[in-house]
Formats: C-alpha cells, sequence, structure tokens
C-alpha cells in the first residue's frame, strides 16, 4: 500500500484519539463518583489528570497540524484530521469542567443535600452515557450513535432546569445555605455544558463520516 | 462572411487533394521503375542465376557455357576482408568521434572530411587505391589492394551510421553508467555499444550491400581477372589458393562491367544477366537479413 | 500559537547518529567558461538517514549543485566547481579524486528512469560486476537486497530476467534506485526522480525515499514539488538565483519561514 508514513500518521492520531478520549472519560467518572460520595478518592490528583489531558490535546493538535502540513490529506482524510482537531478542543474542556466539579465537590465538604444529590446523580449518569455514545461514534464514525447523542442533550437540559428550580426552591426554603446552593448550581451548569460538549463531539463524528454538520451554528456550546 | 469562409475551406480541401495526388502519383512511379527494374534484372537473368552449373562454374573466355565460380566467392571474400578492416576502424572512430572527442574545431574538422569522404566518386577511390596499394605499396592487383580501396570507399559511410547509432542512445543511459561509478569506457562498452547494437548491426550489413555491389573502386585494385580457384590448395601463396590475398580477384559487378565492354563470348548477354541477378539477389538478401537482425539483436538485448 | 514539535518517527538507532553529516559543502560555486557563474557560496550539511528537499524556481542551480555531489559536472565540458565538498572526512573536491569510487558511495537517480536496456537482473549486477564483484550467489544477494530496499522485489521477484523495459514508469524508477542501492552508497542524490511519473508512482517512489532514510542513508532531493518536500523531508533548501537562501528543518520551513522570499515561493506569490 503507498504512502506507508502517511497511513501511519493518521493510524497514530486515531490511536492518540482514542487513548485521550478514555483518559478524559476516566476523569468525569471520578467527578461522578465524587459527586456520590462527596470526596475525591484518596491519593488522586485532579490536576495531574487534567495537565495529561491537555498534554494529549496539544500533542493531538500539533499531530493534525504536522499531517496538514506535510501530507496535504483531502476527502475523508481531510474531514478525520480537521474533525479530529476541533473534537479534542470539546474532550479538552470535557477534562476541565470535570476536573472543576471535582474541585467543587472537595470544597463542599459533603454538604450536598440528599435530594439534589439524587437528581444531580441522574444527570450525571445520563452525561456519562452521552459522553460515552459520544467518543465511541466518533472513533467508529457511527452515526446511530452520534444520533442518539444529540438526542440526550434535550434531556439533560430538561434535568438542569429542574435541578436548578429546587435549589432555587431550597434556598427560598432556607434548607441550602446560599454558599452551597451556588456551588451545587455550578456542578449542574457543570454537567450540562459537559452534555453540550459531548454532543459538539458526535456532530464532529457526523461531520468527519458525511461531510456535513446537521445543525445550525451551535447555539449555547460553551455558554 | 460564411461563404468566404465555406469558399476558403472547400479551395483549401481541393488543394490537399491535388497536393495527395502529386505525391502518390510520384511514390506510384517511383516505386514502378524500380519495381520493374528488379523484376527485369531477376527475370532476364533467373534462368541462369538458379542454375548451379553457372554458379560453381568456371569462366570462358570465348565460348558459351561460363560460370561465375570464382566471382561469386571473391566477392564473398572481398567482403569479409573489407569488413574485418573496415568495421574496428569505423567503430574506434565513431566511439572516439561520440564519446571522447572535445568539441572542438579540429573535431568539426574531422565529421566535416568525413562527410566529404563519403561522397567521393568510388572511380576516384579507385584510383588512389591503384596508386597507393598496387604502385606504391607494391602488392599488384590483388584482393588486398582491393580490400583497402573497398575499406577507403566504406569507412566514412560505416563511421557515420555507428555514429548517429551512438548519438541515438540517450543521454540518461551514459549519465547512469557513470553515476554508478564506472569509466566512460566501461559505460561506453557495455552500455551503449549494445544498446547502440541493432542499428549499428543494421547499417553494417545495409553497407555490406553496397560493398558488395561495387565495382569501380575495384577494377584498379583487385583487378578484373579471375584465376581458376583450387580449392584444396593450401599454399598460400599460389595464385590459386582462394584464400592468398595477393592474388587478383575479379568481383561479381566487375564481371558485369567487364564481359559488357570487352566480352567475346557468344552468351554475353545471358551472361551478364544471369550476374546481375545473382548480385540483386544478394543484395536484396543483405537488406533482409539487415532487418532481421537488427530487430532479433534489439530484442535479445533488451531481453524480451 | 501551536508548534509542531513531533519528529517523524523513524528508527531510534538512526535517530542517534543523525547529527553527524556525512556529506557538508562549504562555499560551494560552478562556474561555466570562467565567467558564467550557476551557483555560489553554497554551505549545506547532510546527515546520515536524513531527507533534504532541494526546493526553488527552475534555472536557480538546484540540479547543478546535485551534480556537484558526486562530481557529475566533472563531464561537463567547461564546467568549474569551486569550494569544498566534504564527504567522509575529506575535501572530495581535488582533481586526483577517485571518481569511481566517490560515486559508488554517492549514489544517483535520474529524472527519467533510465533502466539499462537489460533484464531486471543485469540492471543490478551490471556495476558490481564491474567492479570486480563476479560470485553468482553474492551476486544473487545483492539484486535481493537491493531489491527489497526499493521496495521492488515482491514486484518483481519473479521476472527477474524479464527486461528492465516490461516494467511500468515507477518500477522502473524504483529499479534505478534498486541499481544505485547495489553499491552500498552512504548518499543517494534524486534529481526530481518523480516528474515523469502518475501520481501513484510518485507516492511508491515517496515511500521507497522513506525506507531508504531508514536504512541510515542520506537523501538528497530536487524537486519542484513543494508538497512532495513537505511529505518527504527532513530538511529544505530553498535556492533562489543561484543561491540558498533559507535551510532548515522542514516543519520550520513550511510553518514559518524565516526569509520573505521562501514564504512567497511556498505560498505561490513568487515573482
Amino acid at each position: 500500500m503507498p504512502r506507508i508514513e502517511y497511513e501511519r500518521q493518521l493510524a497514530d492520531l486515531d490511536a492518540k484519539v482514542q487513548a485521550m478520549g478514555a483518559h478524559v472519560k476516566e476523569l468525569y467518572e471520578k467527578a461522578y463518583e465524587a459527586t456520590g460520595t462527596g470526596r475525591l478518592e484518596e491519593g488522586w490528583s485532579v490536576d495531574a489528570a487534567q495537565s495529561d489531558n491537555a498534554a494529549a490535546e496539544r500533542a493531538i493538535e500539533s499531530l493534525c497540524l504536522r499531517i496538514l502540513l506535510r501530507q496535504q490529506p483531502v476527502a475523508g482524510d481531510l474531514r478525520e484530521v480537521s474533525g479530529a482537531l476541533k473534537m479534542v478542543t470539546d474532550l479538552k474542556r470535557v477534562s476541565d469542567l470535570s476536573a472543576d466539579v471535582c474541585r467543587i465537590v472537595s470544597e463542599l465538604e459533603g454538604h450536598v443535600c440528599d435530594i439534589q444529590r439524587s437528581d444531580l446523580l441522574d444527570m450525571g449518569a445520563l452525561v456519562a452515557e452521552m459522553l460515552d455514545c459520544a467518543v465511541r461514534s466518533y472513533l467508529a464514525g457511527d452515526l446511530k450513535l452520534a444520533h442518539r447523542t444529540i438526542a440526550m442533550d434535550d434531556e439533560a437540559d430538561v434535568y438542569y432546569e429542574k435541578i436548578r428550580e429546587r435549589i432555587i426552591q431550597g434556598m427560598l426554603d432556607s434548607q441550602t445555605e446560599a454558599q452551597d446552593a451556588v456551588n451545587l448550581l455550578m456542578i449542574a451548569k457543570y454537567y450540562e455544558r459537559i452534555g453540550d460538549h459531548a454532543e459538539n463531539v458526535a456532530r464532529w463524528a457526523e461531520y468527519t463520516v458525511n461531510g456535513t454538520r446537521e445543525d445550525e451554528p451551535p447555539t449555547g456550546v460553551g455558554l | 462572411m460564411a461563404s468566404d469562409i465555406k469558399a476558403q475551406v472547400s479551395r483549401a480541401k481541393r488543394e490537399d487533394k491535388i497536393a495527395t495526388g502529386i505525391l502518390m502519383a510520384i511514390v506510384a512511379f517511383i516505386f514502378i521503375l524500380l519495381a520493374a527494374l528488379i523484376v527485369y534484372i531477376i527475370a532476364s537473368g533467373a534462368q541462369k542465376a538458379f542454375d548451379p552449373s553457372f554458379l560453381t562454374g568456371k569462366p570462358e573466355q570465348f565460348k558459351e557455357g561460363g560460370g561465375i565460380g570464382p566471382e561469386l566467392f571473391n566477392s564473398f571474400y572481398l567482403l569479409v576482408l573489407t569488413m574485418i578492416i573496415s568495421v574496428p576502424l569505423s567503430l574506434g572512430a565513431a566511439i572516439y568521434l561520440v564519446e571522447y572527442a572535445p568539441g572542438n574545431r579540429v573535431t568539426h574538422i574531422i565529421k566535416t572530411v568525413i562527410e566529404v569522404l563519403s561522397s567521393l566518386p568510388s572511380i576516384v577511390v579507385g584510383l588512389f587505391g591503384f596508386l597507393l596499394f598496387v604502385i606504391y605499396f607494391g602488392w599488384g592487383f590483388s584482393i588486398i589492394s582491393g580490400a583497402f580501396a573497398l575499406t577507403i570507399f566504406n569507412i566514412p559511410l560505416l563511421v557515420r551510421v555507428i555514429q548517429q547509432a551512438l548519438e541515438s542512445v540517450p543521454t540518461t543511459q551514459r549519465d547512469a553508467g557513470l553515476a554508478l561509478g564506472l569509466t566512460r569506457w566501461e559505460t561506453t562498452i557495455h552500455i551503449l555499444l549494445p544498446t547502440a547494437m541493432p542499428a549499428i548491426i543494421t547499417g553494417i550489413i545495409l553497407s555490406a550491400g553496397r560493398v558488395f555491389g561495387e565495382a569501380a573502386a575495384l577494377i584498379y585494385t583487385a583487378g578484373q581477372s579471375a584465376p581458376m580457384l583450387d580449392f584444396t590448395c593450401l599454399d598460400f601463396s599460389s595464385p590459386t589458393c582462394p584464400w592468398n590475398i595477393f592474388r587478383p580477384a575479379e568481383t561479381l559487378a566487375v564481371h558485369i562491367w567487364k564481359i559488357n565492354s570487352e566480352g567475346v563470348v557468344p552468351d554475353l548477354a545471358a551472361i551478364s544477366n544471369g550476374t546481375a541477378a545473382v548480385l540483386m539477389i544478394c543484395v536484396l538478401l543483405f537488406n533482409l537479413i539487415a532487418r532481421f537482425v537488427g530487430k532479433r539483436v534489439g530484442k535479445k538485448l533488451v531481453a524480451e | 500559537m501551536m508548534q509542531i514539535t513531533e519528529r517523524d518517527t523513524r528508527g531510534a538507532a538512526v535517530e542517534a547518529e543523525m547529527r553527524e553529516p556525512v556529506l557538508a559543502t562549504h562555499d560551494v560555486g560552478v562556474r561555466y567558461d570562467e565567467t558564467k557563474v550557476a551557483l555560489s557560496g553554497v554551505n549545506l550539511e547532510f546527515a546520515a538517514g536524513e531527507v533534504t528537499s532541494l526546493i526553488g524556481p527552475s534555472g536557480c542551480g538546484k540540479s547543478t549543485f546535485l551534480r556537484c555531489l558526486n562530481l557529475m559536472n566533472r563531464e561537463i565540458p567547461h564546467c568549474h566547481i569551486d569550494g569544498e565538498i566534504v564527504y567522509d572526512g575529506h575535501n572530495i573536491n581535488t582533481p586526483d579524486e577517485n571518481l569511481y569510487e566517490l560515486r559508488q558511495s554517492i549514489g544517483m537517480v535520474f529524472q527519467i528512469p533510465n533502466p539499462f536496456r537489460k533484464s531486471i537482473r543485469d540492471n543490478i549486477t551490471f556495476a558490481p560486476r564491474c567492479h570486480g564483484i563476479k560470485d553468482k550467489k553474492r551476486l544473487d544477494e545483492i539484486v535481493e537486497t537491493s531489491l527489497v530496499k526499493a521496495a521492488l522485489w515482491d514486484e518483481v521477484k519473479d521476472k527477474l530476467d524479464k527486461s528492465a523495459y516490461a516494467l511500468s514508469g515507477g518500477q522502473r524508477q524504483r529499479l534505478c534506485i534498486a541499481r544505485t542501492l547495489a553499491m552500498n552508497p552512504k548518499v543517494v542524490l534524486m534529481d526530481e526522480p518523480c516528474s515523469a511519473l502518475d501520481p501513484i508512482a510518485t507516492f511508491s517512489i515517496e515511500d521507497t525515499i522513506g525506507q531508504i532514510a531508514g536504512e541510515g542513508i542520506s537523501v538528497i532531493i530536487v524537486t519542484h514539488n513543494i508538497e512532495q518536500a513537505a511529505r518527504i523531508s527532513d530538511k529544505t533548501a530553498y535556492f533562489l538565483l543561484g543561491e540558498v537562501v533559507e535551510w532548515g528543518d522542514t516543519d520550520a520551513v513550511f510553518s514559518d519561514p524565516k526569509d520573505k522570499r521562501t514564504q512567497d515561493y511556498l505560498t505561490g506569490r513568487f515573482g
């Protein structure tokens, strides 16, 4: 097969994206666990995980640029490379948001009241599924999975609205302290935004497969 | 406007047709002329040319039924000798001129001289050979004098042919050899010559046809007499030994000239026709062989 | 600003000895007829296992420079090479340099594929035989290893005695590369080796180039195809009007050229 070096670089890109996807998911799961238990796993560093993902993002970016500069990819290859270049930004944001969730949870020191915790966990589970579907749809070029991810984002938004109302209600009822309320709201907001980025990843999967993104200019992304 | 163009086109077409017609007529005329000549010569000589006793018999001075055996042998022997002398010389000269000679004035003059020499009338070559080989070197009317005269006659043509064959080898082949660390000599011998070989062989055989039919250069060098040859004789100094290069040797072409100018045999016309036919057939064969061998060698060298 | 940092991932062993140049030029220039200057003041270095592209507009001395490196210019009358060409630790631009030995270790591949009018096998064994290798087994070995290195073995192993002219253009060019590799060169010079080939054949040659560079051979290639230079080379030198305007890592030259003229040429805003 011709273009050995090029094929190797593309395979390398694929492997790197896959590895980064797995690491980002891992960080998200830590954040999700922490939301449930109210504290971070002993001996595990948020900062390290976050900066690993940031390094992975930079590596993928430079590989993409290198391929664009050196190999002049066209057609499907061009979409694959440019898609990867865009989607790693979303993955990186997921990584950062998950890390922030971890930090807020450790700040809360268990002050998450039961009602909101179960709501948050439901929402977190949904977002976890979105993230999983999004990354898998991207790696496999699976349009069905991508569409499912995109559809789930509306559910995530509904969850967020519900949690927000409850928190406001809790504050009005003076059940929740203002600081906790703000932190809880931020966790919910972060989950919602992780969902948005997952949706974006799914849209890049779509673009990589058929060259179009079936949405209007993405609104609400990174709000 | 449109009719103008139409008229122009139809005029151009008409002119094209007329030109094509004229050219075809010229070609047809030449072809018919040559074909008629060949057919006439072969037809009028066929009876003799395919008669073994004519081909092997000895010529008669005064009565009919003479053959052309010695002449036929002499023609081939002289041809082989001429080629043995002229091919290596021409090859060397051509290789030098194409591969080694600096592109200066002297080289240019040499090339011009060779071109001039190739259009020298053969009777002039013959008279020069007579003075130099026959008289000055004292070789007399002999095969060797004839062979050298024919060599002078043949070299310019052969050098040109080999030169062209070598020049037509792409420069890239030369570069390839040199870039592999081969010397110029190795490159020439192992790459250029084999590549040019089909063209060189074709050229050699075609020039052989010309040499074979040459008469004027031989009349005063190889002589006009054909002593009877004794093929069992191995005494190389005996005039009847066929291999003796210092004996006079009349060739087919000279034979035709001689019997037509001073022959007294009664069947003069038949012998002359027969000899001409044999000569013609030989030259035709040379041409066919040249094509065949050229193609075969070409195929063999490119390992197809 | 994002940086393209990752190096080509070739063998680590090759990587280690990469920095030491096998071939270097100091102030190399070329004059015709004493007065016409075709090239001047070229200072470049070529390391083992590295691919260097020489790019630039036509008639700017790239090929002339390439032909200095194996002293092919010596074959052209009235052509003078100035300066030092250091190969294997000594200056080869001297009158008593052994051209024939030199050209075995610095091979050359030309623009138009020019295999000899011989069989595939003879094309490769021809030069080694001229240089004194007669052993049949040894020659067969050379044929196989050279063809494998040139990535042609699988395609021709069953028809080694067929004519080289039975091959396609790309295969012929790889045969020419194999023929050069048979001499075990340290440097291979290529003068627009793909310009007579179609895109697929071009890619196959590029793969071969990558492969032989992986063997530790320094490849120097003249190309008019900027994209090709980007694809295959580690270093790029830009020639303009007989001088080197810019020389450096390909990534750097292509993503951030230091000279305005390089920028103009690469982006097609030349002249």
